[in-house]
C-alpha cells in the first residue's frame, strides 16, 4: 500500500511544506478538494493538478511513489469514466481527473505531514478514544505488515503454498491471518501496558503552538486563497 | 468484500453528504456512550483489528475481482459498536491513500459497518445455540449477503451498475471484458460466464471464501484462546 513509503517522505523531508503548520496545509487540502470535487470546468481541473503537481515538486516528494499511489484511483475513475464516455469524451475525462486530482491533494498533505502531527492537530476537535484508534492502527500496520510478509514468505519455504492445492492454500491462509492476529492481540495488549508505564493517558499531548503562523503558512493561506476565488468565479461563470 | 472503490467525483453529493453524516453520527455517539476507562483497554485491541483489515484489503485475490476486508469477523471479535468504529478508521486511511475517493468514505463505512455489526450482533446471538463454527458461518455469510446486496442497490441508484445486465459490478480489467453486449464477461480457466451468471458467480466465490477463512479463523480461536472471540461483556462493548 506504500504506506511506508509516503511516511518516510513526510518524516524525512526537509521542504518548505515539510516545515509548515498543519491547519494551514489542512486548509489548503481542503480548499483543493471542494474545488477539484465541485468544479466541472476541464481545464480548471488541470490547472489545478498541475498546481499541486509543483506542489509536490517543490516539497521534493518521491515522484515515482506518487505516480505509484496515483495509478490506483486512476484505474478506478477510467471505469466510471467509461460510462461517462457515453454522454462526452470531456465528461469522461472530467471524472478521471476528479479521482486523481483529489487522491493527489491528500497524497500532498501525506507526503509532507507526518500523520502522528495530523492525529495531534485533529485530537483538538476530535474525540480522543478515535484519535487514539487512529494512532494505533497506524503503529500497528507496519507491524503487521512486516510480520504477514514473513509469514507468507514461511508458509511458501516449508512447501504451505502450493499452486494446484487451493483447498491446503484456503486453510493454510487462515491459519496464517489466524496467527497473525493471536501475534497482534498479545502484541497489542503488551503495547498497551508499555504506553501505560510510560504515562500515556489517553489522546496525544500537542506540544506545538498552531496558531503561530510562520511566513510559509501565510503563503499556503494565501494559495488557498486563491483557489478559493478562482473556484468561486468559474462557478459564478458557469 | 463489498468496500467499493469509488473515486471522488462520481457520488452525488445528495448521497455522500448524508453518508458522511450518518456514519459520523454513529462513531460519534458509540464513542459518547462507551466508557471511556472500560474502553481504552480495548484500543489497542480495536486498532490492532483495523490493521488486520487495512493489511488483507491491500491484499488482491488473485483468481478474483475483489479482496476481503474481514468486516464480519471483525464484529465477531471485537463487537458490533467497537467494529464500526475501526471500519471507519480503515476506510478513512485508506481514502486518504488513494484507495477509493474521500467522498466514498460515509457510503463505505455505513455498508461495510452494517457487515460488521451484523456479523457481531448475530454471532453473539447464535453462540450459545449453535457454537463457536456454525455461527461464524451464518453470521459472516448473512452480514456479507446484506451488504453485498446494500452495494449493488446503491451502485445501481447512482447510475454506476446496470441491475439488469450486471454491468458494472467486477471492477477489474482482467478477469472481465465488455464485448459490446453491454454484459459482464467472467472467465475462469475454460468456463466463460456472462451478465448476472458471471456477477453472481464471482459475488458468490468471494463470499464463501472470505465466510470460509473467517470460520477456520474463528475455529482456530476457539481452539488456542476463546477469550479473543467477543470476551467483553455487553455493557463493556455497547
Amino acid at each position: 500500500m506504500h504506506l511506508s513509503a509516503v511516511d518516510q517522505m513526510a518524516n524525512n523531508g526537509s521542504s518548505v511544506f515539510h516545515r509548515a503548520g498543519v491547519p494551514s496545509k489542512l486548509l489548503l487540502v481542503l480548499v483543493l478538494l471542494v474545488s477539484i470535487i465541485g468544479t466541472g470546468h476541464i481545464i480548471y481541473l488541470g490547472v489545478l493538478i498541475g498546481f499541486i503537481t509543483v506542489l509536490l515538486i517543490v516539497s521534493r516528494a518521491q515522484l515515482k511513489e506518487i505516480v505509484h499511489l496515483l495509478l490506483y484511483p486512476a484505474v478506478f475513475s477510467s471505469l466510471f469514466a467509461l460510462f461517462k464516455l457515453q454522454e462526452s469524451l470531456t465528461a469522461g475525462i472530467i471524472v478521471i481527473l476528479r479521482g486523481t486530482g483529489a487522491a493527489l491533494a491528500t497524497l500532498f498533505l501525506l507526503a509532507t505531514t507526518p500523520w502522528i502531527e495530523i492525529f495531534a492537530f485533529l485530537s483538538a476537535y476530535l474525540p480522543g478514544l478515535l484519535v487514539d484508534i487512529f494512532l494505533f492502527t497506524y503503529r500497528s500496520f507496519f507491524i503487521l505488515a512486516d510480520r504477514l510478509g514473513n509469514l507468507l514468505r514461511s508458509i511458501r519455504l516449508r512447501g504451505g503454498y502450493h499452486s494446484l492445492n487451493p483447498l491446503m492454500n484456503i486453510k493454510n491462509m487462515a491459519s496464517v491471518v489466524g496467527l497473525l492476529i493471536l501475534n497482534s492481540f498479545e502484541m497489542s495488549e503488551r503495547m498497551y501496558k508499555v504506553y501505560l508505564l510510560r504515562g500515556y493517558t489517553g489522546g496525544i499531548p500537542v506540544t506545538r503552538n498552531w496558531w503561530k503562523l510562520t511566513y510559509t503558512d501565510g503563503v499556503i493561506i494565501f494559495l488557498s486563497l486563491l483557489i478559493v476565488i478562482g473556484t468561486v468565479i468559474l462557478w459564478r461563470l458557469w | 468484500m463489498s468496500h467499493i472503490h469509488i473515486s471522488d467525483g462520481i457520488i452525488p453529493p445528495v448521497w455522500w453528504i448524508p453518508g458522511y453524516v450518518i456514519c459520523l453520527a454513529i462513531v460519534f455517539s458509540i464513542l459518547r456512550k462507551t466508557d471511556l476507562e472500560r474502553i481504552r483497554q480495548r484500543v489497542p485491541t480495536v486498532a490492532m483489528m483495523a490493521a488486520v483489515m487495512l493489511v488483507t484489503m491491500s491484499v488482491p485475490l488473485g483468481f478474483l475481482p475483489f479482496h476481503m476486508n474481514f468486516a464480519a469477523l471483525a464484529g465477531m471479535m471485537l463487537g458490533p459498536a467497537l467494529s464500526f468504529v475501526s471500519v471507519f478508521v480503515v476506510n478513512l486511511i485508506l481514502a486518504l491513500l488513494g484507495h477509493g475517493g474521500i467522498t466514498a468514505v460515509g457510503i463505505n463505512t455505513l455498508t461495510i459497518g452494517i457487515e460488521a455489526a451484523l456479523g457481531g450482533a448475530l454471532f453473539k446471538y447464535l453462540k450459545s445455540k449453535f457454537g463457536g463454527t456454525a455461527s461464524a458461518a451464518i453470521s459472516t455469510l448473512s452480514a456479507l449477503l446484506l451488504s453485498t446486496v446494500l452495494i449493488i442497490l446503491f451502485l445501481s441508484s447512482i447510475g454506476v451498475v446496470d441491475i439488469w445486465s450486471g454491468e458494472g459490478l467486477l471492477h477489474t480489467h482482467e478477469e472481465h471484458e465488455d464485448h459490446g453486449s453491454g454484459d459482464v464477461v467472467y472467465r475462469l480457466g475454460f468456463v466463460i460466464l456472462t451478465g448476472w451468471g458471471a456477477v453472481l458467480a464471482v459475488i458468490l466465490a468471494g463470499i464463501l471464501l472470505e465466510t470460509v477463512i473467517s470460520v477456520l479463523i474463528i475455529r482456530f480461536f476457539m481452539k488456542v484462546r476463546s477469550d479473543i472471540v467477543q470476551p467483553v461483556s455487553e455493557e463493556n462493548r455497547q
